[in-house]
Formats: structure tokens, sequence, C-alpha cells
């Protein structure tokens, strides 16, 4: 079930699908994102436009705009690079990388997905923590910012390198900045925003919770994994905590292969 | 008796001498002073023109007195410029030189001013050099570019509208006495502190020549209709302090180089001779510390340079010295390779616009499915 407008329901199980640094790290890139987007993409605005926007102050709106974008673009390759290095030396980072990687099945359930969608079969994939649409969010996001970074590092510095490489990192980011701007406003915006059970948005950027009922839904796999280690814990046959807690509010360190939560 | 009264068309005569004693009396006292010579007795009709007989051009000879007062040659008797204009009617008159001497003073040194500094400068530029072209071809001349406009508006944030403020006169007047002479000067200098014409319009004067293919074919030139694809363009478009429009590289002020000086990129003396490009690039404000490789390579133009210098080095044939076959060989071989590079960047922008439809396309309906499956398993109960 959504929530409303960030609000949690009372009666409700939450299972804590991102930890406060996830949270942290993904509010940096999207805000950075976005305004990157806006101030970059103001650089194709036609004269027109403007000129009735800032009439007389276009000159400083721009000047401006310059700086904020340098600013933001530190602050994302920043953002980017604490990622990384969260991936490479926590515990909890590594599994979410090791989690991320595409397999075979993916492919398989990709299609069996398309299949079921189509309604040309009934069978349903059961996705795991990251499923397919996942994936493949996440390696285009780190293709893709790694690509803008670099061809935007050198626009900077662009009196140090030949006129070809800057002509080309010119071409590039640009590109590929149309290009993650469309796939995320469909992508990412219909999976958090737009669709049905999530309007108008999916609360967990705010503290990383998933209802357990839609993790049962969009998981299922991972929901199986977390019931099972409950009941185990139940019966006294592990000492571990139960791996999330009603109302919400606790960010346990999950472990997506062996299914435990530790604090 | 007899009627004592004053005829009523007499009565209207006076009237009407009143009226128009009045008129001439209130008439701007300005402009007056600048037609010493009477010339709006004619030149004031607006109908005033012909037709040129060569080349069935309309020519309109028609003076706003209103609108000449207001120009930096307000002060100025048509003759000092008219040089040929000695008598009333006169012969149609010659092309006005910019150069000649007129009789107002400079006040810098007391002289007779004139524009022939500017103007011999000019002569040694690309667009002066008459062998080079005439101005049928499409040589500019002095007004192609000085459209002599009004006196131009003051900008920048506190003040938007023309002219000077009220309180910058005032300043003027405490000194000076005569209120004309002061708002003529203090317009002039406040003119002046900024280019006549901004950014875009230097780029659109340029490309009114510069972008049109065939008439740079013609003198063996690259067209710069791409130029509005850089990102020098971009800064210009909105108008960044700092943004290259083409003056900037081509007669950089900064490097102590005017509009009137611009040569051929392979002049010696040109800033873009390729000896002196980092110096251009690397101008304060501009890509400071810039090397020699980013100093190289085209910033606009592919177009028809390889064919024309191929052509040329056919054409020479035997007449061309070895030095000079070399040369042109090398210059082939940069334009090629500015072609590549070219080619490649368009190879880069066409696989973008095919991944964003592929991508897009793909994306869009997978969500358009996504959406139809979740709101039927709603509508069964099953999300």
């Amino acid at each position: 079930m959504a929530t409303k407008w960030g609000r949690r329901a009372e009666d409700q199980e939450y299972f804590a699908r991102l930890s406060r640094v996830e949270v942290w790290q993904h509010n940096i890139v999207w805000i950075c994102f976005v305004l990157l987007v806006a101030t970059g993409m103001m650089s194709l605005l036609p004269t027109d436009w403007v000129t009735a926007l800032f009439g007389g102050y276009t000159g400083q709106v721009y000047h401006y705009r310059h700086i904020v974008h340098l600013i933001l673009a530190a602050t994302l390759i920043a953002g980017s690079l604490w990622h990384l290095t969260y991936g490479a030396v926590t515990k909890r980072g590594r599994q979410m990388l090791l989690d991320m990687i595409p397999k075979p099945v993916d492919a398989i359930q990709m299609k069996q997905n398309i299949m079921y969608m189509l309604g040309m079969s009934d069978f349903k994939p059961k996705f795991d923590r990251f499923d397919y649409r996942e994936k493949m969010e996440y390696i285009f996001g780190l293709i893709g910012t790694t690509v803008i970074c670099v061809t935007g590092v050198v626009m900077t510095f662009a009196q140090f390198f030949p006129r070809f490489v800057v002509d080309l990192c010119g071409t590039v980011h640009l590109c590929e900045a149309t290009l993650a701007s469309i796939t995320i406003s469909i992508w990412h915006f219909y999976a958090i925003h737009w669709k049905p059970g999530k309007f108008p948005q999916d609360t967990s950027w705010i503290d990383g919770l998933m209802s357990m009922e839609h993790l049962k839904h969009e998981h299922p796999l991972q929901w199986e994994r977390v019931m099972k280690e409950r009941e185990m814990a139940k019966e006294g046959m592990k000492g571990a905590s139960s791996p999330s807690s009603s109302g919400g509010g606790q960010h346990g360190h999950y472990n997506n292969t062996l299914g435990t939560e530790e604090e | 008796m007899a009627d004592k009264r004053v005829p009523r068309f007499i009565f209207l005569l006076i009237v009407l001498c009143v009226m128009i004693f009045v008129c001439l009396a209130w008439s701007p006292r300005s402009a007056r002073a600048a037609d010493q010579e009477n010339c709006m007795l004619c030149h004031r009709y607006s109908g005033l023109g012909c037709f040129d007989k060569e080349t069935s051009a309309k020519r309109i000879f028609y003076v706003s007195e209103g609108l000449y007062k207001n120009t930096v040659h307000n002060s100025v008797l048509c003759t000092h410029c008219h040089t040929d204009v000695t008598e009333v009617p006169h012969k149609p008159a010659k092309k006005v030189n910019c150069g000649t001497q007129c009789h107002v003073k400079d006040p810098s040194t007391g002289k007779d001013f004139s524009h022939k500094i500017v103007v011999d400068e000019f002569k040694k530029s690309v667009h002066g050099k008459s062998n080079l072209f005439t101005f049928d071809q499409g040589q500019p001349r002095c007004k192609y570019c000085h459209t002599n406009p009004l006196y131009s508006p003051l900008k920048g944030i506190l003040a938007q509208k023309p002219g000077c403020e009220s309180e910058s006169l005032a300043r003027c007047l405490a000194c000076h006495e005569k209120s004309p002479w002061a708002d003529r000067f203090l317009k002039h200098f406040a003119s002046r502190t900024a280019p006549r014409w901004d950014k875009k319009q230097i780029v659109d004067l340029c490309n009114n020549c510069h972008a049109d293919k065939k008439m740079m074919q013609s003198f063996g030139l690259e067209s710069t209709d791409n130029f509005k694809q850089t990102f020098h363009w971009r800064n210009v478009k909105y108008e960044a302090d700092d943004a290259a429009d083409c003056l900037r590289c081509h007669g950089p002020a900064k490097l102590g180089l005017s509009a009137h000086m611009i040569k051929a990129s392979n002049d010696p003396e040109s800033p873009l001779f390729q000896e002196h490009r980092t110096k251009v690039c690397g101008q304060p404000g501009c890509h400071e510390g810039a090397n020699k490789y980013f100093a190289s390579g085209a910033v606009h133009g592919a177009g028809v340079k390889t064919a024309l210098l191929e052509q040329k080095l056919i054409e020479g044939g035997e007449d061309l010295t070895p030095s000079e076959k070399t040369k042109l060989k090398a210059e082939i071989k940069d334009t090629n390779m500015t072609k590549l590079q070219l080619t490649i960047i368009w190879a880069i922008k066409s696989f973008y616009k095919v991944m964003i439809i592929l991508v897009g396309g793909f994306m869009f309906l997978h969500q358009v499915l996504d959406l139809r499956i979740t709101l039927k398993e709603r509508r069964e109960g099953r999300h």
C-alpha cells in the first residue's frame, strides 16, 4: 500500500530497504541531477524565451547559471565517489553492488514479464531484491554519470585539451544529458511517482522504508526470505532480531543473500 | 457711415504670420544649427528620391531633422562630408569619403577631426583591400557596419532606459554652461564605453555575408553557417560578458586590435595565424593558459575549403613553386582532418539520436504496458 504524502500508516509493517547512508546518497544524486539538468538545459532555450524570461538580466542570470552548474557538478562527483567508496569498503555496500550485477535470470525475467504484460502469458516472474528494471537503471546511471562527469571536467578545463577533444566532449555531454533526462523521466518517474498505487510518490527516498505488502508484491523472493527468516527467528533457530519492525524507523542492515538483519 | 473694421482676410493674414513666427521661434535651436546651409529646404521632403540609372536601386534623399540632430554627426555641416556640393541646386553628389578632414576640432589635439586613421587601417584589412573584391561583389564599406544609429542606449541593471540619467547631466552642467553641448558629450562618452553593437548583432552582421555558402565559395572561403552550433555562440546568445563573438578572435580589442584591422587567417599579421592562436584563445576572460593543441583546429566551418584548395592545386599545376605546393598539400591535410573530426562528431550525435529513440521508445512502451497490467490487477484486486 502506498502512503499519502510521506505519512506512514500506523497499522502497516515496514521493511528497511535503504539505509540512512543510502538515502542520503540517493538524495544528493537526484537533487544534483535535477538541478544540473535544469541549469544545463537552460543553454538550449530559444533566445526569445530567454529574453522574455530574464530581460536585461540575461547576462547575469547565465553567468550565475554557469557557476551553479559547476558547484552542482562537483557535488555530484563527490556524491558518486562517496557511493563507490561505500560500495567498496562496507559490507552492506558490497552486497548491494553484488545484487546489482545483471545475471542471465534477469534477461529471462524481463522476457517473462513483457509476455505477462502483453497478456501472452499468465506467469508473472518473481523478482528478487533488485529486478531487471532497477538493475538497468542503476547500470545506465553509473555509465551515464561517469560519461557526464568526465566530459564535464574536460569542458571545464578545456584550455589544456586539444580542440577536437573539447568539441567531442561537448557533444557527448549534451547528448548523454538529453538521453539521461528522457530515460529518467520515463523509467524512474513512472516507477516511483506515476505508477498506480505509488502516486504521488514512493516515500522510501525519505526514510528508506518499504511496506511489507509492497515488498511482497514487487520483490516476492526477498519477501519470502524475510518471512522465512522471521519464522526461523521465532523458532529460536537463529538469535538475530527481526529484519524489520512495525511502524518503521529502524534501518537495519539487511543481508540479502543470507536473509539476515544486522543492526 | 464707413465700416472701420479690419478686412477679414487681413486679419487672417496677420494671425497666420504670427503663428509662423511663433513656430519658427519655438523650433529646436540645435536642429536649425545643423542646417546652416539650408539643405533642408529640399531634403526635408520625404518624397525626395530617385531610381539609380545603373542599378535601378531606389535612392532616398530625405533627411529627418529630428533623427539627424540625435546622431553622432549632428554638429557637422552637410558640406563637411559632401565636399563636392558647392551650389544649390547641386549635381548628383559623390559617395562620401569617411577619411575626409572635417571642420570639427578634435578636442584631444585641437586639430581638424578626421576618420582618416581608421580608414587607413581598414584599407590594410582583408575587407578593405580593393584588389580582392569590389563593393559590388560584397566588399563592406563604412556604412555597412556604421549605420550611424541614434546614441546607443545605456545598459545595465540600474539604467534600462535609453539615454543618460538627468543626474549625470546635472553633474556635467555644474561646470559646463551649455546644456546641449554637455548632453551631446555625455551621450558620446557613455555610448562609447561599450561597443555600439552587441555581440549577437556582431555575429549576425558578419554572418550576413560569411554564412552565405555561395558567396564565400566565390572568395575561396568557408562559410560560418555552423558557428551557431558552437559553445561560443551559446555564450553570445545568452549575453555572457566574456562571450566570444567574431571580433573577440578576429580583431581582439584586448590584444590591441579592432574590427577595422581584421586580416585573413593565413596572413602572418592575423591574430588567428597559427603561431598567434594561443594568445587569442588565452586572452583574459577566455581560455587562459590555452596550449597549442587547444588552439589548433577549426572553430567553425568545414565546407568547401578542401575542394577549393584541391582545385587550386590542380589549376596551379606547374606554375606553383614546390614550397607553394607543399603548403597547399599541408592545408588540404589539415582541412581533411577537420572534415574527419566533424564526421566523428556527426556519428556520435547520430548514435545518440538512435539511442534516444530506441531506449526511450522501449522504456515508454514498457511503462505503458506496466500501467495497463497494474490497472488491470488493481481492478481484479490482485494489487
